[in-house]
């Protein structure tokens, strides 16, 4: 009796409940059906604006399925969740009677998803007597559910909800929503709104819909107080401070905001004149002051020594004679050593071999710095790659 | 006739079992990217090679850190073609002759070896293109490296200089200065890399859907 209950309840187990016979012993309770409370339109804004980030897709299993793609001729290629299905299959590129390669179907699942509004693409492919079934699945992005918008006053919530599209039943499209969240960022530093952060964040509900909390905080404005140039001897502050582009007043400029772009800019600039000086071990460094919605600027300069040139000459596989080579070169022994005529003299001696018809040839400039004497030594090394012996390598240990 | 019938019933069985699907899936979403599950698999792979493992040996965890590694690459990718940086085939062909050397052997016997263990020349070839993009990208913003000066590297000196048992073991600081200086700009380089594929990441959607992250 006991073993035809334990056969009984083992049958009640593993058949379904639709195929369950007069035999099967009935449970002693009902049961009770699991109710899952829905969300209130306001719980579910409050959870997204909880939210750390945006919702993301469940984890995917990385050990289903056969461990490699089937070989042989398609036999079928189906594709399913299409919401424009001849887009589907021409993006997907491929067609039966054609061989299944690894590369075709990743270019396939590629353009699947660059078609757009599309959370994910699932590829299987199955033999079959006739040859390899191929199944694409496309799952759509889901829609906007409930959605919270707190804009400032520089963009204000409509604004807000335009730019990131972001508005309840549109396409849930998180790429656009943080290359948008980026740009307006960057937009409202470049304004002098240096504290500016935009959130979002969101979460995903029993619906399937995405509700959306969007939460600016522009912050104050920051103007710059002072601008100052530090540890300057040589080089006098204006020959740096009008290299610096302040737009009018209105960036890098007291009263103005600051914009990093344009110091950067400067700071090269600075480095040329830096060069043309000799100061070739010389420092610029920025130090930015916060006090409430002032900045102080400081460029800290380290001018370094005086780097003179002691040996400047050109050796090696010459294409014409030494004078030629000596002729074109703009720095001599004594000079104020420069990167930038360097350069320039490399690009003559380039000239010169174009018009010898030997653009083969390779000059490396060899450069050794002398600390003690603050001078250096410049030999521009000119090689004839054909005269190159190839050493072979040394054989390997035993 | 009846066995006829359960033979062929049973063989048809048979080969459905047989026909378990290949899948492929996103594994990561980079911006307007995806990272397939394939890729994934595929480099896992050469990581599980290097090991002396199989792919069915490599966890959820350790793929999830593949991954990474590629949406990183992708970041990296994303950020060349922005500012035009590319790599011709003679700087790869290069940067070959150079692992050859550093290995005592020619180009062509390191492929050979490559090949051997299982690394096609492509793949190996494309994983130092990758390098010399990164190369070419972080020195793009080595004006926003640290400066290494005196004062850091006789720092580093006395730190070593505590940690040894008895100091008079330890070289002295010219001796050591080169590899010191070495040594910081090795951890000023990998926070270089750090702060800057923090910026890429915080700037650009990310979706991660292998593993948990740790």
């Amino acid at each position: 009796m006991r073993a035809r209950a334990a056969a009984l309840l083992w049958i009640a187990l593993s058949v379904p409940v639709g195929a369950c016979d007069d035999e099967v012993i009935p449970p002693s309770k009902t049961p009770s059906k699991v109710l899952v409370k829905e969300a209130t339109p306001q719980e579910r804004r409050d959870a997204a604006c909880k939210a750390k980030s945006l919702p993301t897709r469940e984890s995917i299993r990385t050990n289903d399925g056969a461990p490699e793609l089937p070989t042989g001729t398609i036999a079928r290629v189906d594709v399913d969740g299409a919401s424009d299905a001849a887009a589907a299959r021409s993006a997907i590129g491929i067609a039966p009677g054609e061989s299944l390669t690894l590369e075709k179907t990743q270019n396939a699942m590629r353009r699947l998803f660059a078609l757009g509004d599309v959370d994910d693409v699932e590829l299987d492919a199955k033999p079959s007597a006739q040859g390899v079934v191929v199944h694409f699945r496309i799952v759509p992005r889901p829609k906007l559910g409930e959605v919270v918008i707190h804009g400032g006053t520089i963009y204000d919530n409509l604004e807000l909800e335009k730019a990131l599209h972001a508005a309840s039943g549109a396409t849930y499209d998180p790429n656009t929503i943080m290359t948008t969240r980026t740009t307006l960022v960057d937009a409202l530093h470049e304004r002098g709104y240096a504290d500016a952060t935009l959130n979002v964040t969101g979460e995903r509900a029993q619906d399937g819909a995405v509700d959306l909390c969007v939460d600016l905080h522009e912050g104050s404005k920051v103007t710059i107080d002072s601008i100052k140039f530090t540890g300057l001897a040589r080089i006098k502050e204006i020959e740096l401070s009008s290299t610096l582009d302040t737009d009018h007043g209105r960036i890098n400029a007291p009263g103005g905001v600051i914009d990093q772009g344009k110091i950067d800019e400067a700071i090269s600039k600075m480095a040329e004149v830096f060069d043309a000086r000799g100061l070739a071990k010389g420092t610029i460094s920025t130090k930015t002051t916060r006090n409430g919605d002032k900045v102080s600027l400081v460029f800290e300069i380290e001018e370094g020594p005086v780097i003179l040139v002691r040996r400047y000459e050109v050796k090696g596989d010459l294409a014409a004679d030494a004078g030629t080579y000596q002729r074109l070169l703009s720095v001599k022994p004594k000079d104020v050593f420069s990167r930038a005529k360097l350069v320039a003299d490399l690009k003559k001696i380039s000239e010169l071999h174009e018009k010898k018809k030997r653009t083969d040839l390779v000059v490396e400039p060899q450069t050794q710095l002398d600390d003690k004497n603050n001078t250096v030594d410049v030999v521009l090394v000119v090689i004839d790659p054909k005269k190159q012996k190839l050493t072979p390598p040394p054989a390997p240990p035993k | 006739m009846i066995l006829a019938s359960f033979v062929l019933a049973f063989g048809l069985g048979a080969a459905d079992a047989q026909a378990v699907p290949y899948l492929d899936r996103v594994a990561a979403v980079v911006g307007d990217q995806v990272v397939l599950l394939s890729e994934v698999r595929a480099r896992a792979e050469l990581v599980a090679k290097t090991q002396r493992a199989t792919l069915s040996q490599m966890t959820d965890a350790i793929l999830r850190e593949v991954t990474e590694r590629i949406v990183e690459e992708k970041l990296e990718e994303r950020e060349a073609q922005r500012l035009k940086i590319t790599v011709p085939p003679e700087e790869i062909d290069h940067a070959v002759e150079q692992l050859a050397q550093s290995n005592n052997t020619s180009s062509q016997t390191l492929l050979r070896n490559a090949e051997a263990q299982g690394v096609k020349a492509v793949d190996l070839k494309e994983a130092l293109r990758r390098q010399l993009i990164e190369g070419k990208l972080l020195v793009l913003r080595s004006n926003q490296m640290q400066r290494i000066d005196e004062k850091d590297l006789k720092t580093r000196y006395e730190l070593m200089k505590k940690q040894v048992k008895d100091p008079k073991d330890l070289k002295t600081y010219d001796e050591l200065k080169g590899e010191l200086m070495s040594e910081l700009l090795q951890e000023r380089l990998q926070q270089l890399r750090e702060d800057w594929m923090a910026q890429l990441r915080a700037r650009t959607y990310i979706e991660i859907r292998v593993g948990s992250p740790s």
